[in-house]
């Protein structure tokens, strides 16, 4: 478990269930609003479907089912955050990006986070707006399963 | 310095333009040289030089004006033929261009050079008075030639008079449906541009409608080699025409010289250098690039198409009736282009099948000998091209039926014999376009399929009931030699045929697209043909919405579409069938079969309302024929498809994915993929209703 | 717009070349036989003849000789069946300036004309 920086850095912050998680803006490539998504069957439930990305084919993740979060219809789930990986570009499907903004990202404090995240794809915390917390995701450890 | 008059943004131009006319004038002398005079090569050169002391002048560069002006004297000479294109000839003209390029670099760095043109243009000046007779005239070298004494007299003669002479290849497509015709308008087309010395075919031949694909003509002319190829290349079902000089010796001691044996200029020494660039007109292209092309093509199809459905909308629209119909012409002349577009980069891909039947021919002389059958093998098309990749995977698959056709369709010596046939079994293996598809044939001349016998040994193998063998039709019953549970391990030489393999014959063929069909004839012998698209990037399908996606099937899998009433629809051990013409379909719905139970409906289009009907389209699967439920048809159309990329990898019923017209994503269906492994009762619960 | 005479002694097969023709932008006029067509290439002077071969009265190949005589630069596409070489190849020599197969593709067709009319 690592600190990314202790500085300030921009972070793409986005809701999945009532928790505020945060992807390094250096990682997003965008943001996709109300895609349209093709299913495609997937038998543990990670992959979501595909969407077109100006004519590229790129898979979207179940972002909720790859955090271990509880399993909640993602029909309203209304936003793509289309990351960077390696090679790959992936999408995460997230109820709604909420904003951009600077962090400044703390080590995970000893005792985890809560709402049983699986907490080796959480890199860091942040505090937002005084009161937010926001958990700062691995990506690449995230999709590494 | 000269006093130039000219802004900084004329001036770019004026070097941009420079350099294009030194470059031209550059590979146009060592052309010349290397080759001779070729009227093309020389009026391209005398432009450049012409083009130069122009725009020279216009600026006031003195120097540049009057060497480009002695060089396009010496130009005009050979022009006109009283020079000819010897080193000593061209010799100045190099030394004129490399004095142009400090000019340029002076120029473009705005300082004074102190460039003396004195000696240059003196040579050029000398080079220009000479007499004709003094230069030597035609191109250097030569090589051993097939043609007559009187031939090349006449061919010398020409050169003399300043004209060329050409030997002109072209090649029709095989396809062509009046090739005489064809091959009389390219002798029409030819004979319009020169003297033909002779022709291969000749005028008789082709009027004999004796012709085949390569036609070979000689002539004499004053045009250029590129207005010969594209008068020719007009002519359609030409695919192929190359124009190159016929080489003649000068003179005597040149003529014994380049006489097989002699000390002849190889091949390479007279295609080097600028001579090569002007006349090998093939390029190496890396194959990542056709595909990324064929991939940008598709991207065009789909803007086609959604062009296409617009010009249909506009059209149901009051009062713009012009606009509709102008957006209509466009969309269809921007069909066109890009079907010839697609056409074009498809050939790019293409090769000889060739390269695959090569090998055929000692394979089956050992299984002869195995087999002890003596065979007539005969190879027809061996030129028909396919895409690389088809020609890759119809290896395996032609190698079954070719075994197929050597250990049960021909006969014994002695069983051809007493059915009054030939000892010699005969096999034939060709290649051909039928429309638009290639056809791939393995024909043998010997005992045939005998449908009863299938039909028992399929039933034996609980391939077909009992029931349905009482109705099956011979035809029929002959293609359940591509089921695959018809003939897997066991060797069914008892049946007088095949199937060792024949069900993954037709499994290759079908990955490809393609089709695989029989014909055979009980006692006179068996056809196998397999049919191929002449693309693999783009395939035509069904499109169908079904639990609020789009889904693409393709048409090779499709039986056909039905519309039931559910009252019809009946249940036969807690699965769901409909009857098509007396057989009993099993149907499912379609995104259950694919294993998508999850819906998500802020996203779905409920198109499936409380009707009293159903949409069912009947596929067919190695030979599982089956129903999909719809909510509802779309159409046909063609896509592009693309894979779902190395993250997904590969779906259990999924080929791909393909984009519509309206940017949304559809999914292709592997109907065939569908039907194995993991195909069970449970994965498709959720049936019709 | 080029002005395309269709000559054809099938009412059909005139009707189905117009839609095509017309679809592609030209101007049709038709003919049913060749005697009609030497006659309406007088009157109208169109920019190209799409002539059938086997049709009553005359035939295509006499009547492309004819137009040829009335019009040494007229630009004649012959509509042939399959099988007809020998005759298509005759007209050919007799001035026509390429053949189309019959069933008609559409593709063919224009690329035909096109190829013809420039």
């Amino acid at each position: 478990m690592t600190v990314v920086s202790q500085d300030e850095k921009r972070f793409v912050i986005f809701n999945l269930s009532g928790e505020n998680f945060g992807i390094g803006v250096d990682r997003v490539r965008e943001v996709v609003n109300t895609p349209g998504i093709a299913l495609v069957p997937s038998e543990d439930g990670l992959l979501e479907g595909i969407i077109n990305l100006r004519g590229n084919v790129v898979p979207v993740m179940n972002a909720a089912r790859l955090l271990g979060m509880d399993d909640k219809d993602p029909e309203d789930f209304a936003s793509v955050v289309v990351v960077e990986t390696g090679n790959e570009v992936v999408g995460f499907l997230v109820e709604k990006v909420v904003a951009v903004a600077p962090l400044e990202a703390e080590p995970v404090p000893s005792g985890g986070t809560a709402n049983n995240v699986n907490a080796e794809a959480i890199e860091g915390i942040a505090r937002m707006d005084e009161d937010q917390l926001v958990l700062l995701m691995n990506v690449d450890c995230l999709l590494k399963k | 310095m000269d006093n130039l008059n000219i802004s900084k943004e004329d001036l770019k131009l004026f070097l941009e333009e420079l350099d294009e006319q030194i470059e031209v004038m550059e590979e146009g002398f060592l052309t010349l040289e290397r080759e001779g005079a070729d009227p093309e090569v020389v009026s391209a050169t005398f432009r450049a030089a012409h083009t130069v002391k122009g725009s020279s002048a216009a600026i006031g560069h003195q120097r540049m004006t009057a060497l480009t002006h002695a060089m396009e004297n010496v130009m005009d000479k050979i022009r006109q033929g009283e020079l000819g294109t010897s080193s000593e000839v061209m010799n100045p003209l190099l030394k004129g261009l490399d004095l142009l390029r400090p000019f340029k670099q002076t120029l473009a760095t705005n300082s004074d050079t102190d460039v003396d043109i004195s000696q240059a243009l003196q040579e050029l000046r000398d080079v220009a008075e000479r007499k004709p007779q003094d230069s030597a005239s035609g191109p250097k070298s030569s090589g051993p030639m097939d043609v007559s004494e009187s031939f090349m007299q006449r061919i010398h003669y020409a050169q003399e008079e300043g004209l060329v002479a050409l030997e002109i290849n072209v090649t029709l497509a095989p396809e062509s449906i009046m090739p005489s015709v064809r091959a009389y308008q390219v002798y029409q087309a030819v004979a319009s541009i020169g003297e033909i010395l002779a022709s291969d075919p000749t005028l008789n031949e082709i009027e004999d409608e004796n012709v085949g694909t390569e036609l070979k003509f000689w002539i004499i002319t004053a045009s250029g080699r590129e207005a010969i190829r594209s008068a020719v290349a007009e002519v359609t079902d030409v695919t192929g025409v190359s124009v190159s000089p016929v080489k003649v010796p000068k003179d005597k001691e040149e003529a014994d010289r380049a006489k097989p044996g002699g000390a002849a200029p190889s091949d390479e020494d007279t295609k080097s250098g600028a001579a090569a660039a002007i006349e090998n007109r093939t390029v190496r292209v890396d194959v990542t690039v056709l595909d990324s092309l064929m991939n940008l093509i598709g991207e065009l199809v789909i803007d086609r198409t959604r062009l296409g459905q617009l010009s249909a909308e506009l059209s149901e629209l009051a009062g713009v009736e012009d606009l509709a119909s102008e957006v209509g012409r466009i969309s269809n002349h921007l069909a066109r282009i890009t079907g010839f577009l697609q056409e074009e980069i498809l050939k790019a891909r293409m090769l000889p099948i060739e390269k695959l039947f090569k090998k055929f021919p000692r394979m089956v002389r050992d299984l002869s000998m195995k087999f002890n059958k003596p065979i007539n093998f005969e190879v027809n098309g061996k030129d028909t091209e396919l895409d690389r990749a088809v020609i890759e995977m119809l290896s395996d698959p032609l190698m079954h039926l070719l075994r197929n056709a050597i250990d049960h369709g021909l006969e014994s010596p002695d069983e051809r014999r007493a059915a009054g046939k030939t000892e010699e079994g005969n096999l034939t293996l060709s290649a051909y376009h039928s429309y638009n598809q290639i056809v791939v044939e393995v024909s043998d001349d010997g005992r045939g399929i005998d449908p009863q016998r299938v039909i028992e040994s399929a039933v034996r193998k609980g391939v077909i009931t009992p029931d349905r063998a009482k109705e099956i039709t011979d035809r029929e019953a002959i293609m359940l030699i591509f089921s695959p549970g018809f003939s897997t391990a066991e060797k069914v030489s008892e049946v007088s045929g095949r199937g060792v393999g024949l069900d993954v014959v037709r499994k290759n063929i079908d990955a490809l697209g393609g089709r695989v069909d029989v014909e055979s004839d009980l006692g006179r012998g068996t056809t196998f043909r397999i049919f191929l698209p002449l693309t693999l990037a783009t395939v035509r399908a069904l499109m169908v919405r079904a639990g609020g996606q789009t889904f693409a099937i393709p048409l090779n899998s499709v039986v056909e579409t039905l519309r039931v009433d559910k009252r019809l629809i009946k249940s036969m051990r807690r699965q769901q069938v409909v009857t098509v013409r007396d057989m009993v379909v099993p149907i499912y719905r379609l995104e259950s079969s694919i294993g998508l139970t999850r819906r998500r409906r802020s996203w779905n289009d409920t198109t499936a309302g409380e009707n009293d009907h159903i949409y069912a389209v009947i596929v067919n699967g190695d030979g599982k024929t089956f129903g999909l439920v719809v909510d509802s048809l779309v159409g046909e159309q063609e896509i592009v498809i693309k894979s779902l990329g190395r993250l997904i990898g590969d779906v259990r019923g999924l080929a791909g994915a393909t984009i519509l017209g309206d940017g949304s994503l559809a999914l292709i269906l592997d109907i065939r993929g569908l039907t194995g492994a993991g195909w069970s009762k449970d994965t498709v619960a959720e049936v019709a209703g | 717009m080029a002005k395309i005479l269709v000559v054809d002694d099938s009412d059909f097969m005139r009707v189905r070349c117009r839609q095509l023709l017309v679809g592609e932008g030209y101007d049709v006029v038709e003919a049913g036989n060749g005697q009609e067509a030497i006659d309406r290439y007088k009157e109208s002077s169109p920019d190209l003849v799409m002539m059938d071969i086997t049709m009553p009265v005359m035939d295509g190949i006499t009547a492309v000789r004819e137009i040829k005589k009335v019009d040494p630069k007229a630009k004649i596409i012959m509509c042939s069946a399959l099988g007809q070489q020998a005759t298509v190849l005759e007209a050919v020599k007799a001035g026509a300036s390429d053949f189309v197969v019959k069933p008609f593709q559409a593709d063919r067709v224009v690329a035909a004309i096109q190829k013809v009319l420039c």
